[in-house]
């Protein structure tokens, strides 16, 4: 009982000090606050929608990659790959690194707004291969050009004519000079360069001014990057372009997504 | 990040150096770091966890310039987040919001302690971005933010806190841009708040009415009660006076730490001597000057940074290691331990009615619960009894200073060669006092406080034992000793008693030894209960 009096008087002091404080701080100015805007976890889906676009275009890059020795095969003119090849492979490869399945989309733990977008990508990637197929069916030469870096420009392209969103593979140091980095990208580009950097996660910032959610994905070199893009450094690979040294595993530029923001 | 982190540091703390300090001795003597906000009324304070990162103190001050001592509770590096505890009753807490339902443009209150000032300092802001790093996600708030703003609250048009505010987080480039700062989502604290007794979670967000708050000014105001300022000193910063440029060797802490017969006082090799003297007197006579030696070099060292204060009144207790506890005393005095004590200023002599009298008449203090001594004109020197320890706590903080905590006490009263009196291991000194089972001064009760020179610690700290009994700073935690940090304990989260310390003149020799721990309810009060304070050394 005692001890209620007792917090209760010391907490009459202690309050009463408080209004002395409360008399000698800065007077607050500006409107009353309003709500508008993004909210948050609209962000956080816009975030995970990006990051798994970005994920669905180098699974699709994977896909041309693993399929360079067929593409290359010069005696075979009819090499199967197919749209919906691509497609099954793409899949695949898609649910072993996010553990989506693009069949099933409604079953799948993603926002509701990702989805048509994942479906549009993948379509995507089918026209680009369905368009590729005389490309990769041509005799006589080894060497088609139909990379992944090629393939993953075309999506893109392609992608950003049919949603809006834009999809960019992008390094330090680009063959393509449509690639280059701007400001944004350098800077996230500098920070997965760093060793100690975390693998596979993403960089991402939703600004009032840009009014759009860009997102950064860091790329990872695998052993079929590294026949164009690895030692010796300077000696030409097939496609006539100076090898650039990298190592296994190695951070190999990012895929950037830029979605606008809903409204407006 | 860590470069940004640096630079805030430095702002912080470049003033901390010795020499800057003799430069301008008007410095305020505390180190501000940053800003944090009241969470629950319990005296739960959310700050960034960069704010008391190497904290040797962490020193909590609530509105109205009310210090506390607070205890870590839980950290979230990952985050930039940390929980704090402070004993405080009728704090203000701030209500929660859902992070989830913040906007981008959305427009922001943020409240803090800018470069550690005094004056808190509301500013107003927009959600300008939201930016995701690795495992971190932020809001960008373009409100004018500064050193010591970090670890302070963003609320949103409710008077929520729908942020954290943080330094840690920096822009790729590493350049960090003017009128940009970050705060980190209040959903991430979950975890840390989990640490809070019966916390409620279901009212975040719930927007519920704050007051009568009609206009911006007075939610403004509704808000600043909520936001205290936290000041650290650091590890790092000040260590034992012996090791920083300007003292004569190495040999403070050393000595201070040096129990002469080693092997003797060793827990395991005390056992067993029952009550005996553990140390011999010669070896008690070489300590006291070995601890006033060092107490003199530390006084010395501050006078040099041009920080000493009030040494009539007050003593200096040097850092360093001492042991705490006692083998052959009741089970909530083992285990014997060591345990390193910041240097700190403690109280010579128990307060008095003089003095507690004057807190009265400033309106701060409420008189004792029997006003007996306190209204009898001869027992002016007397020290102040029938106090509740938050009688006490109000008292020392109307001083400026603190309640010491157990372990402040002990150090204090057996210097580091675990001795059983502060005066030694002699026994005679209480045996001589002894009438009918208890200790008797010359007065059958208290008597005027440092009239027993001879009952002095080597610190110069007076009626340690004798006179009457002392509320410290901790919570009573029975098995406390096992669990105690080896680094300034601050005693148990939380308890239901409070530690009392030194044995008054009704004790029984038992309670007379140094490493006795008392205890009782903090709203008990009596003719044997008084309290001392101590001070931070800035």
């Amino acid at each position: 009982m005692r001890l209620h009096a007792v917090r209760w008087v010391i907490g009459l002091l202690v309050s009463s000090t408080f209004v002395y404080a409360q008399g000698t701080a800065p007077q607050a100015r500006g409107a009353r606050i309003t709500e508008k805007g993004v909210a948050l976890t609209t962000i956080i889906e816009l975030e995970t929608t990006a990051r798994l676009l970005a994920i669905l275009l180098d699974s699709g890059r994977s896909v041309i990659n693993e399929n360079q020795p067929i593409f290359d095969d010069p005696e075979t003119a009819d090499k199967g790959f197919t749209p919906n090849v691509f497609e099954k492979q793409l899949q695949e490869v898609f649910r072993s690194r996010t553990g989506i399945d693009l069949q099933d989309l409604a079953a799948a733990r993603v926002p509701m707004s990702t989805i048509p977008l994942l479906k549009a990508l993948v379509e995507a990637g089918k026209h680009v291969v369905a368009d590729a197929q005389p490309e990769i069916n041509r005799k006589g030469i080894e060497f088609k050009g139909f990379i992944p870096a090629v393939f993953g420009q075309r999506v893109g392209r392609l992608f950003t004519v049919r949603t809006g969103v834009r999809l960019k593979q992008t390094s330090l140091v680009v063959r393509n000079p449509a690639n280059t980095p701007d400001a944004e990208e350098r800077t996230a580009l500098e920070a997965f360069a760093d060793p100690s950097y975390p693998r596979e996660k993403a960089i991402s910032e939703v600004t009032k001014q840009s009014n759009a959610l860009r997102l950064m994905f860091p790329l990872y070199t695998t052993r079929q990057c590294l026949n164009c893009h690895g030692e010796p450094k300077g000696k030409l690979d097939k496609t006539g372009y100076p090898r650039e040294g990298l190592k296994l595993g190695q951070n190999a530029g990012a895929i950037s997504v830029m979605i606008p923001l809903p409204g407006k | 990040m860590r470069t940004l982190a640096l630079i805030c540091g430095l702002c912080v703390f470049s003033q901390g150096g010795a020499a800057a300090a003799a430069e301008r001795p008007a410095f305020p003597p505390e180190r501000p770091a940053g800003t944090g906000v009241i969470v629950h009324s319990d005296g739960y304070v959310l700050t960034a966890q960069h704010v008391v990162a190497g904290a040797k103190r962490i020193v909590v001050v609530t509105s109205g310039e009310f210090r506390a001592p607070a205890a870590l509770i839980s950290t979230d590096q990952e985050h930039d987040l940390a929980l704090l505890k402070i004993e405080t009753v009728g704090l203000s807490e701030a209500r929660l919001g859902y992070a989830g339902a913040v906007r981008l443009d959305q427009e922001v209150i943020t409240v803090g302690f800018q470069f550690g000032l005094k004056e808190v300092s509301v500013t107003r802001g927009r959600i300008v971005a939201v930016r995701s790093k690795g495992v971190r996600r932020v809001f960008q708030v373009d409100a004018a933010i500064n050193p010591g703003n970090s670890g302070g609250p963003v609320f949103n048009g409710d008077g929520e806190v729908v942020g954290i505010l943080t330094t840690k987080f920096s822009h790729p480039s590493g350049i960090v841009p003017e009128g940009m700062s970050f705060a980190v989502p209040i959903s991430y604290a979950t975890p840390l708040l989990a640490n809070i007794p019966d916390f409620d979670f279901t009212t975040m967000g719930k927007g519920r009415k704050i007051g009568k708050a009609k206009d911006d000014a007075g939610l403004a105001q509704k808000l600043v009660p909520t936001s205290v300022r936290i000041d650290i000193v650091k590890v790092t910063e000040s260590p034992p006076p012996g090791v920083l440029p300007g003292a004569s060797s190495a040999s403070q802490p050393k000595s201070d730490l040096q129990p002469p017969p080693v092997g003797r006082i060793h827990p395991e090799a005390s056992q067993g001597d029952g009550i005996a003297p553990i140390v011999d007197e010669a070896s008690v006579e070489k300590t006291n000057e070995r601890l006033k030696a060092a107490q003199r070099e530390a006084l010395e060292h501050l006078a040099y940074r041009g920080s000493v204060v009030s040494e009539g009144m007050m003593a200096l207790i040097p850092a360093g290691e001492f042991i705490m506890g006692a083998e052959d005393l009741l089970p909530d005095a083992r285990p014997v331990h060591r345990v390193f004590v910041s240097a700190f200023w403690l109280d010579r002599y128990q307060v008095t009615n003089s003095q507690y009298r004057r807190c009265v008449e400033a309106g701060v203090c409420t008189p004792p619960k029997d006003r007996e001594a306190f209204e009898d004109a001869e027992r002016s020197q007397h020290p102040a009894t029938n106090v509740t320890w938050s009688q006490a706590r109000t008292y020392c903080q109307w001083k400026g200073k603190r309640l010491p905590t157990e372990a402040e006490w002990e150090k204090a009263a057996r210097g580091t060669d675990g001795r059983r009196y502060p005066w030694g291991n002699s026994g005679d000194v209480i045996n001589a006092r002894l009438k009918s089972g208890e200790i008797r001064t010359t007065h059958n009760g208290t008597e005027p406080v440092g009239s027993q020179s001879a009952l002095a610690s080597p610190y110069g700290v007076f009626d340690l034992v004798g006179n009457v009994s002392e509320w410290v700073k901790d919570w009573y935690g029975e098995d406390f000793y096992q669990v105690s940090p080896s680094h300034d304990p601050q005693g148990p989260a939380r308890g239901s008693f409070r530690v009392l310390r030194g044995g008054s003149f009704t004790a029984r020799p038992l309670e007379a030894h140094v490493s006795h721990r008392g205890w009782d309810e903090m709203s008990y009060w009596g003719p044997t209960l008084g309290f001392r304070c101590a001070l931070d050394i800035p």
